[in-house]
Parts: structure tokens; sequence; C-alpha cells
């Protein structure tokens, strides 16, 4: 009986002591330098990639996830005094200003940065550099519009419309970073007074509100089941259904809707933490980030466009997931400033 | 046999004193949980983002007393509802053999361990507008709607719940039951009452405490519960969990958040004191189990109906993800489960399936492996705590009860210098999880604890045991039961994740929820279907975790 | 009239496979106590549990004033059960242990303090009322489990080992105090015990089970003086039990000495001696045993002598009085009953 006990005991010891002896669990390598990363949890490269900065610059690259964009940010200005990482990538142009104004990144400017569109620049702030960028914008399900028999909507009036009733799946601002973007483009689309109104119709129309967008895109899109077939997505994910097709396809099984100044860019960006214990690696990564070679990977691996006008794109992203219309144009500054009435607002008029 | 002493202990322990035993677990709590906690509610209160300000709403607008009167009632109706249909099943559990018991116990434990959007997904498949339960209904004539509309409502919040806690009350209370004398329910049978009162006078109370143990666990979990109300409940329902997120992560309004926070611990700590106020007195009767009562005819259809409900319940969502994760888009095949293993986008930090798997079971098996001895002092030490017991034994469930999220910060912010230079390790990952793990098994050893005749102890004494002899002869083979419950939970929380790891994730050490998230992160139809089959890989783990602890059991005691 | 009391009709119980319970029929009526006696194991508890209605007997009926109880469930059937180590309610005090069947008998709400208090002497508990059960004594917990079976004015009182695990001075007192209420209450009551003498003391009939079935019934003293069977008598405690031959006219001849039975059948039986009644002979002869003291023990009234004879080791009670010569030496003993007994 004791020794049944035994047994037991030594098992879970060993399996927990096990943990601790595994192969590759890496500690301090020899010397070499380490730089590490501070993220959030969609960041991704290719192997090769990542490795090649690694042996260029003789230093192991740490990543840390934080969760959402969010998260990241919250983490970066909790960790101000002593940073986790040396450098950042992932704070938008929804949340930058939140980082600007605890000031957790330190002054720098890429010489690749002549090569990045000024307009994606952030405005005044050398202190953090435009990496990708993408759209937040309304995707349909091209098979269930066509069984109903319903056109593509044109402007975003249109899903005022009766025949769109309860078609419509959007994320809550309040939690969701691509709901936060497509309510600041309406803002700017209707205007401050206006924008109102039309969620208020939408409302009236059957809007269906989730918490984010793995649950607007997994669980209510048709695509996967859901009820509806038009969802708060980005640009890129036609592309993406294409390019993940199971069987291969040649075609997208969804599509892009594009009214005029109906989509929001997001950009992303790195920047160099104060307090990095690595600031000249840290700087050499923002420019590793500029290249081209991993300019080149970044839409495959993040869904996102490269800021780097000499990187190509797939060939998946000219077909599925371009973007020919003006975005919504709304500065970060204008964004801090009303970010908090607008949610409010939108909350009260939307869900309450 | 006259009035005895009340040693709560093996003798051993009596000598040790009460304070010595938790010396431990309340130093854990203290560098593990109380200074974290105070480090972050400091910095959001008083650092350079604090803001009186934002701490305005909390008493010019009502929402937020509304948010706290929400959580508390969404919270006691589903421990309600949960401590009612767990003892049914705990009944069965605890009264009846049959074929496949271990496999039924460790499936329907499974839930446990499901990250929310998974299970929205199985639930969607389910009872969602086009799910199997509405596509059967509108075959009926005359139904053109959906019939079952749950989601984004109070039930499918309830139901989730229900269907996350189940197994947990149903095994606490099993446990107990298992050892409670069966003559007992008798006599109350010859001296005129019936089934239900026979249940709700002698039965009941006789379960106070491992009721009241696992309703305290419900509704801890339930109070805090913060998936299931923005995922299933959608954006009209919140709790003050859910708020503190929005406000410390999204609006970014610390102060208010870490407000919320100290009001939630509040709530919880009054209702631990509360709770353990309630829960002190003597446990379960009888230290042995006495010969279970054999079940008649109808008796044994009862249990067979209730087993093939619980299955029911709990397997079909998972049954659900499992078809879908087979299910491609020109019917079933295991693409989805080959290409797991292969790196076809090159990707820097793939991780396998195996890894993932292997780096659960580690992060899992070590937070059983501490929180069981830990979750063992809590017990022993809280028996013999004389004064201020309640509010001793509140401080060491307050994992429990705290917001995940600014624990999680609380750790970044406060265990970054040494000698708690935690930070980067992935020993803090292990902590974390324990942290939330031990509580269980105090709870889980607590009630059965008490109920050990000290006589026992006594007569193993005479008999030539050394006092730890006593406690290796007498104690664990009668807690066994108890620890092994303990034990599965502990693992379960490990392997299911924890909100507050969130943030301290290492990516070299992905486990199967962070890979799920991370392939349910990407549109296309390869990255859900690589989630899915993600989430089949972390249910046939964990079960298979769960039957090799419940293997792990001593000739002699009833099989539970 | 005829019908009066608890019936049992060949009620048989099987687990698993094997019958626990085997065709037994009883009859006990109002003012009797049927004490079922046998070794552990013998089913006398489970035929306790069957008359409860904790268990379905598998075949036969129960009865009870003429009414076949079979389709009514444990908790209508008010019968009184004290069972096996009390089975009392830890989470009770005294009071509300004894309280507790008072709810649906017959005494309304208002009559429970009274019915409590009137137990609570009726079995010298007055000043325990408000204790719980474990700051009581082993005595005490059984006079506690007696009342609560008493609490309700049962129509049936079933006893199960009542004073088994008491030891013996307090047995003693507490087997007169029991049979004085039970003779007071005049219901019909069974007694099981695995001890010969309670049984004896106790009832007013008596049942001996071996595995599931009743082999001996009648009044505790036609069973005592007439057991019948070789595994009655021996769980009776009767010992001397020798083979012999039987001769037409009923001689009996052993290997230890010859004895007068009824005429019967000649043939090889099985002979019971008695050990009472025993007195010191001078020399061999009808009713004499021969042999060689080995031991004797002092018991007070008499003297328990053993014998080594040719048919195997005797016992016999003999007066205190009688001279016995030193161990070895050859003595004989005149007893004067003896009966043959059947097979079983």
């Amino acid at each position: 009986m004791r020794n049944r006990m035994a047994a037991a005991m030594a098992l879970v010891l060993a399996l927990s002591l096990a943990l601790f002896v595994l192969p590759g669990c890496g500690g301090d390598d020899d010397g070499e330098a380490t730089l590490t990363l501070v993220t959030h949890d969609s960041f991704n490269l290719s192997e090769d990639v990542l490795k090649e900065f690694e042996t260029q610059n003789n230093a192991t690259v740490k990543v840390l996830k934080k969760g959402d964009a969010g998260a990241l940010v919250t983490s970066l200005v909790f960790t101000k005094k002593n940073p986790e990482g040396d450098v950042s990538f992932g704070v938008d142009n929804t949340f930058l200003s939140r980082a600007l104004d605890a000031a957790v990144f330190q002054p720098y400017s890429s010489p690749l940065l002549a090569k990045v569109p000024k307009d994606l620049q952030a405005d005044g702030a050398n202190n953090v550099t435009p990496i990708d960028y993408g759209y937040v914008n309304l995707n349909y399900d091209i098979a269930a519009l066509k069984k109903s028999n319903l056109p593509v909507p044109q402007k975003l009036e249109d899903l005022t419309d009766a025949k769109y009733k309860g078609l419509v799946v959007v994320e809550n601002p309040a939690s969701s970073s691509p709901g936060l973007a497509f309510l600041i483009a309406t803002v700017d689309y209707f205007g401050k007074d206006k924008y109102l109104e039309w969620w208020g119709k939408m409302r009236a129309n059957g809007l269906v509100v989730v918490d984010g967008w793995e649950t607007a895109y997994n669980t209510n899109f048709t695509l996967h089941g859901g009820q509806q077939p038009i969802v708060l997505s980005y640009a890129t994910s036609p592309a993406f259904e294409q390019m993940f097709a199971k069987p291969a396809r040649d075609d997208s099984p969804t599509g892009n809707i594009l009214p005029p100044k109906g989509a929001f860019r997001q950009v992303e960006y790195a920047g160099v933490l104060k307090g990095a214990k690595n600031p000249a690696l840290a700087r050499k990564f923002i420019d590793f980030l500029l290249s081209k070679r991993v300019q080149e990977d970044i839409p495959g691996q993040m869904a996102v466009y490269p800021v780097n006008s000499e990187a190509a794109v797939p060939e998946a992203f000219e077909k599925f997931a371009k973007v020919t219309v003006p975005p919504a144009t709304v500065s970060a500054s204008d964004i801090a400033k009303n970010r908090d009435t607008w949610i409010a607002d939108w909350t009260k008029a939307v869900l309450r | 046999m006259v009035a005895r002493p009340n040693p709560a202990g093996p003798p051993w322990t009596a000598r040790a004193g009460a304070w010595l035993l938790l010396a431990l677990p309340l130093a854990f709590l203290g560098a593990f949980l109380l200074y974290p906690l105070q480090g972050i509610i400091r910095e959001s209160l008083l650092g350079e983002t604090a803001s009186l300000d934002d701490l305005r709403p909390l008493w010019e607008d009502s929402y937020y007393l509304e948010r706290l009167w929400f959580t508390t009632w969404q919270a006691a109706l589903s421990t309600l509802l949960t401590v009612g249909l767990a003892l049914p099943c705990a009944w069965v559990l605890a009264h009846h053999e049959f074929p496949g018991k271990a496999l039924v116990l460790a499936v329907v434990t499974i839930p446990f361990v499901l990250p929310t959007v998974v299970v929205a997904v199985a639930f969607s498949a389910l009872v969602g507008p086009r799910g199997l339960a509405n596509a059967v209904l509108m075959e009926l004539p005359g139904v053109d709607e959906p019939p079952i509309r749950l989601f984004n409502t109070i039930w499918i919040i309830l139901l989730a719940h229900v269907f996350y806690n189940l197994a947990l009350a149903a095994r606490i209370i099993a446990a107990a039951w298992a050892n409670l004398d069966p003559r007992l329910g008798e006599v109350a049978a010859v001296l005129g009452y019936g089934r239900l009162e026979r249940f709700a006078r002698v039965t009941a109370p006789l379960l106070k405490a491992p009721i009241l143990a696992a309703g305290s666990l419900v509704f801890l979990f339930s109070f805090t519960s913060f998936g299931v109300i923005l995922i299933l409940g959608g954006p009209r329902y919140a709790t003050i969990e859910t708020e503190i997120y929005r406000e410390m992560v999204f609006i970014f309004r610390p102060s208010l958040a870490a407000a919320l926070a100290l009001i939630q611990m509040g709530v919880t700590f009054a209702f631990l004191a509360f709770y353990a106020r309630l829960s002190k007195g003597r446990g379960v009767a009888a230290g042995v189990a006495a010969s279970p009562a054999r079940p008649g005819r109808a008796g044994r259809l009862v249990a067979a109906s209730i087993v093939v409900a619980l299955v029911l319940f709990t397997v079909a969502p998972l049954l659900a993800l499992v078809e879908r994760s087979l299910h491609g888009a020109a019917g079933y095949t295991l693409e989805f489960y080959r290409s797991l293993g292969e790196n076809t986008r090159n990707q820097a930090l793939f991780v396998t399936p195996f890894q993932a798997a292997r780096n659960s079971v580690m992060f899992a098996a070590s937070a059983t492996a501490l929180a069981v001895p830990l979750g063992m002092l809590t017990a022993y030490g809280i028996q013999r705590v004389k004064r201020g017991a309640a509010l001793v034994e509140a401080l060491l469930l307050m994992p429990l009860g705290v917001s995940a999220i600014t624990l999680g910060l609380g750790f970044l912010v406060t265990l970054d210098e040494p000698p708690l230079e935690l930070r980067a390790s992935r020993w803090l990952i292990v902590i974390a999880h324990t942290l939330v793990a031990y509580p269980f098994v105090a709870r889980a050893i607590s009630g059965q604890l008490r109920a050990i005749d000290p006589r026992l102890r006594e007569a193993a004494r005479t008999m030539g045991e050394s006092s730890v002899g006593v406690f290796f002869r007498v104690d664990l083979p009668l807690l066994w039961r108890a620890i092994v419950v303990g034990a599965v939970f502990a693992f379960a929380i490990s392997m299911g994740e924890f909100g507050a790891t969130l943030l301290i994730a290492r990516p070299e050490w992905p486990t199967l929820p962070l890979a799920i998230f991370r392939y349910l992160g990407q549109p296309g139809a390869l990255n859900y279907g690589q989630a899915l089959a993600m989430s089949t890989i972390l249910m046939s783990v964990t079960a298979a975790g769960f039957l090799v602890i419940d293997r792990m059991r001593i000739r002699g005691l009833g099989t539970f | 009239m005829g019908d009066e009391g608890l019936e049992l009709e060949g009620v048989s119980f099987a687990a698993a496979g094997r019958l626990i319970v085997d065709s037994v029929s009883l009859r006990v009526r109002p003012g009797e106590t049927l004490a079922v006696v046998g070794p552990s194991g013998c089913g006398k508890t489970t035929l306790l549990r069957l008359i409860a209605g904790l268990e379905r007997p598998e075949c036969g009926r129960i009865l009870f004033d003429g009414d076949d109880l079979a389709a009514v469930p444990p908790h209508r059937r008010n019968f009184g059960m004290m069972f096996q180590e009390f089975a009392l309610f830890p989470h009770l005090t005294v009071e509300q242990n004894i309280a507790f069947g008072l709810r649906h008998s017959r005494f309304p709400r208002g009559a429970h303090r009274e019915r409590v208090a009137e137990l609570l002497t009726m079995t010298g508990l007055m000043e325990f009322g408000k204790r719980t059960i474990e700051k009581l004594s082993g005595g005490e917990r059984q006079r506690v489990a007696l009342a609560r079976a008493l609490a309700p004015e049962p129509r049936l009182l079933m006893l199960d080992e009542p004073l088994g695990s008491l030891d013996r001075a307090l047995r003693e007192r507490l087997l007169v105090e029991l049979k004085t209420i039970l003779e007071q209450l005049r219901v019909p009551a069974l007694y099981v015990t695995h001890d010969q003498f309670e049984a004896f003391a106790m009832s007013t009939v008596m049942a001996v089970m071996r595995a599931g079935r009743i082999v001996r019934m009648g009044t505790p003293r036609e069973v005592h003086n007439e057991p019948q069977t070789e595994f009655v008598a021996r769980f009776l405690g009767m010992e001397n039990i020798v083979p012999g031959e039987r001769r037409s006219d009923g001689l009996v001849e052993t290997a230890c000495g010859d004895w007068q039975t009824a005429p019967a059948e000649p043939g090889p039986v099985q002979l019971l001696i008695r050990d009472e009644q025993a007195t010191l002979a001078k020399q061999a002869g009808l009713g004499v045993a021969t042999g060689v003291l080995r031991s004797r023990m002092f018991q007070g009234n008499d003297v328990y002598v053993g014998m080594e004879t040719a048919a195997g080791e005797l016992r016999f009670r003999l007066e205190a009085n009688e001279e016995l010569p030193p161990e070895g030496t050859r003595i004989f003993v005149h007893a004067p009953r003896a009966q043959v007994l059947a097979a079983g």
C-alpha cells in the first residue's frame, strides 16, 4: 500500500523534475548577445528570416508575447521603469498615444524610413517606426450572399436596408481593436454628429455585436457555420482564405466590402524601449524589420501589408486584398482625444 | 469512550502547531499573490498613470453598481444550478459501479480545461442558430425560425458555467458521499422519511461541508468569469472581471481598474470569510466507507439515466468539436491533424502538437506536484487555527477570487528584481498555476480531514506506528480520494491555462492552449481546422492525464 | 385476531448470485419478542432489512396484520429499527435524534417536546438532551438509539445487535431494562443477536439461522432443551457430542459409556450429552461417562470439569462442593440427560 503511494508520488515528482532538464531549455547561451522582443500574439516571421538576423549579429532573439495589442501596451506602460525587453513591435495607431504619453520608447530614426511613404509615419514622433499596415473593413461570404440573392453592399448606408437585417456582425469597440478601428472609420465617414444615427439604424436592423475578432470570425461568420454573412475583419482576410484553403482553390470564398472611407487603416509600429539593455541591437532589429527581406515575409505571416514601398506582396494580396478606395483618415491625436467619448457614446447607442 | 479531545491532525501536526503548518502556504501567498497585487494596485492608484478623475464613474455612474449586482446574481444562480445538478451526479458516482466509470469521470472533467473560444465553437455547432439542435427542430412543420436562441442571453452564460463546473462540484461531493454511512439514510427511511425528505434532512446536512466547498469554488469561478461572459454572453453582459480587463487593457484607466479589482477582492474575501464560518463543524460521518447499499433495479435505472444525461451534456459539445476538426470542405479528413506537425509556413516559433502537449503536461505535472503538498499543509493548518480561522481560510482561498489580468500585471511590475526576479523564468508559470490550483487541493481535502475519526489515529499509535507512520498509513489512505480529486483539478487548471499567464507566457515554452489561440487568431479554413484539431489533442491529453492521476490509488480503498 | 403481528411466508433474498435469506417463514405476534440468532453472516441482519423494506425479497411475502407489505416503502411501514452500532445522526443533538421520527408519527407537532422528554426519562438520559452524539459513551448512545426507535410508537420494533459493542456489566444491566421496556410496549419485536444468552433472556420465541435458513424455532426453553440438530446444539454452546450406535430399544452405545434414549431406528447416531445436572459417580453404568480428569474451573456455584474419554474431550458442570480427585485420575460422571441429534 505504501509502495503504490510512493510510486505515485515519485511519478509526479519525476515528471516535474523532467521539466527542468528538458533538452533545449535555453538558459543563457555562451556569450551571445540576447535581444528581447516584446510583442503581441499575432507576431510571426519565417524561421529562416529570423535566423538570418541572429547569425548576422551573433545574437539570440527572445520573443515575449503579451496577448493582444491592448495588453501589450498596458504591459509596456507598467514595466516602463524596468522593461522586459529591448524592442517592441505591435503598438498600432489606435493605441499609440497611450505608449507615447507614457514615454516607453526612446527616439530612433532608421535610415530605411526613406523607403516608407510619409503618410504612414506617426505624426511628429521619431520614437516609433511604422513596420506594417492593414485595413479593417467588412468582409462577406460570397456563396452565402449569392444564395440569398443579395447584392454586395456598396456603401455603409446600404447596410441599414431591411434586406440585410441581422446579417452583419461587428466587434465591440470597447473590447476589440478592429471594433474600435471601424467605429473610428464611421465617425470619419458620417461625421461626429451623424455617426451614431447610422449605428442606431444598424441596431434596429439587427446588428450583431460580439466581443472580439475570434468570435466574430470563427463563430458568427457564415463561412464557419454562423449566421452572419457580413463580418468586420481585415482587407487581407479574403487573401488568407485563398492561401490557406483546404483543399486548395484559385479563388477566395470571401470578398471585401470597400465603401469609400469605410475602411480604417491600422499601422503597426516598432520602437526601442527606454531602459533597453541592448539598445544598439534593438535599433538594428528595427532596421531589420524594415528590410526588404522581412517586409516581403510579413504579408504571408501576419496578413498585413509591408510599409517598405520596395517590398513585393504575394499574388493573393494583389488579387483578393487590394484596397483601392481611400481609407478613413483620423489622426492619432484626434483618436487619443476622443476615443473614450466615442466608445462610451457608442455603447449607449448600440448596447444599452 | 467519553468525550475525546479533538486533534484535527496526526500527532506530529499537533506538536508542530497551526502556524508552522501554514507558514509555507502563507509565505507562498504573500510572495506570489499579495506582493504582486499590492504592487500593481499601488502603481495604478498612486503611480504616474493614476488619475482621481478616472475614479469618478464609480460613484457618479450607477453602471458599476449594476455590474456588481449582475456579477453576484449570475454567480449565485450558476452556483445553485451547478450544485443542484451535481448532486444526482455525485450520488451516482459515489454509489454505483459501472463499466468505463473512470473514463466517464475523465471525459466529464474535460470541459474544465477548454478555452472559452473553443467552447463557443462547440456550443454554436450544437445549439447555435444554425447548430444541430435547431436544424433538427426546424425540420418540424411550422418551425421556420431557429427555436433555440441561447447565444447572447443569460441562459448561455449559466449553461456554460454549469458545463465548466459540473464535474468539479460532482466530484468533490461524491468523494465525501462515498464515505457517508448508508445506514443513516436507512434509519430515516425506517422512521418514516421518504426519499426526498431523507436527502433534505439527513444526507444534505451531513454533506454540508463538501456541498459548501464545491459551491464556493463554483461561485468564485462564476464570479470572476471572463471568457464566458465576453464571448458567449456578448457585449450586453459584463462582470466586474470583464470591466477590469476593459479598463486596464482597452480603455486604459488603471486607477478605475485597480479600484474595481479592490472591490472585487473585497467581495470575494467577504464571501470566503462568510463561507468559512458556515462550513465549520463536523464533516461527513464515518471514517471508513461502509459497504454501499446494494442498489435496486429502479435505483440502477435512475443511475444509468443520470450517467447518460451527464455524458450527453458534456460529451455532445466535445464531440461536436471533434467532428468539426475532422470535417474538411470535401468531407471527413485527417488533413488538419497531419498538417499540425508540418511547419508549412516556415514560421519562427512554430510548435508541433507534440511539443505543445509535452510542455502542457510538464507545466501541469509540476504545478500539481507543488499544489498537492501545499494544499495539504493548508488543509491541516486551517483545521488547527483557533482564532480567526475564517479569516485565515478566506485568505488562503483568495487566489481563486482575484482578477487574473491584475495579478498578471502585478507579476510583471513586482517580480522583476532579486530576490524575486522571476519575470523571465518558466518557474513563474508553474507558480501562477500552483497559486490557483492549491486551493482546490486544500478545499477537497479539508472536508474529508474533518471526518477522520481521531480514534483511528490513536489506534494506529497504540499498534506501534510512529506519528509519521500514522500520517502515511491512516491519514493518507483516508484522504486519498480527496487528494486525487484535488490533484485532478490542479492538473486541469494548469492544462487549461489561466488568465494571469497570458502576460507571463513564454513563447519558447508554448502550451496547447497557446497553440490553439495562435491558430484561432488567423483567418483561413486551415488555421480554423488546425485550432480545432489542437483542441482535440488538448482534450485527449487532459483526459489521459486524469486517467493516470485516477490510477494512483492505494489498494484497499474502494474505487471512486 | 389471528392475523395480528408480523408474518413472513417463504421469504428469500439473493445478492451477487448468493442466497442470503432462504425461504424464511415466521410469525411474531404483539407482545412476543422473536430472537433471531446465528453466527455472523447467516443472514439475520438482512432478514431485518427485508422486513424494514430496505431490501426487496426475491420471492415470498411479508405481511403485517394481514396486509402484504410488498408495495409499502420503508418510510410508510411505521416500524422501529435500532441499527447495529446505532447509526446515530452526528449532525443532530440527542434530543433532535430522538425527535427525528416524530415528524411522521401520530404525535402532533406540539406534542413532540413532551414525547422526547418522556423518552429521555424512560431511558435515563434526562441530562443529555442538548449534547451532541460525539460526546456520548457507548451505553448512552445505545439508549439514544433505542429512544429514537421507540419515539414514534412503531407497530413493530427491530433491534440489530443492540448490545453488541458494549461491555459485559453494562450489557447485563441494559438487558434487564430493555426487557422491561419491551414487555411494557407489547408490540411485536425482533431481536437479532449472535449471543445465545441474550436471545434466551430477551425472547418469547427464538429462531436459529444458518446460511439463510431458520433451522430451529421455538420458545427459548424448547430450543434449549431440544436443540435437535448438531448445528444448533453447538451454536448454543453444547460441545459434548459423541458418535454412537443406537439399538432398536433406544440404548445408545458410545466409546465413553451408554445412554438410554427413546426407541427408534437402529444405526449410527450423534449423541448430545448435556453438561448440566451432572454428578460424580463411583463406577461406570448407564448414563455414566468414563474418562480421565484433565481440567477444572471453579465458577462459583459449580465447577466446570474437562475429562478425556475414549470418545474425545467432554465437559460437565458439577456441584461446587463435589470432592474431586487430583488431575490425571480416572473419574466417572453421571450425566442423566442425553439426546440423539439429527444431522445438520
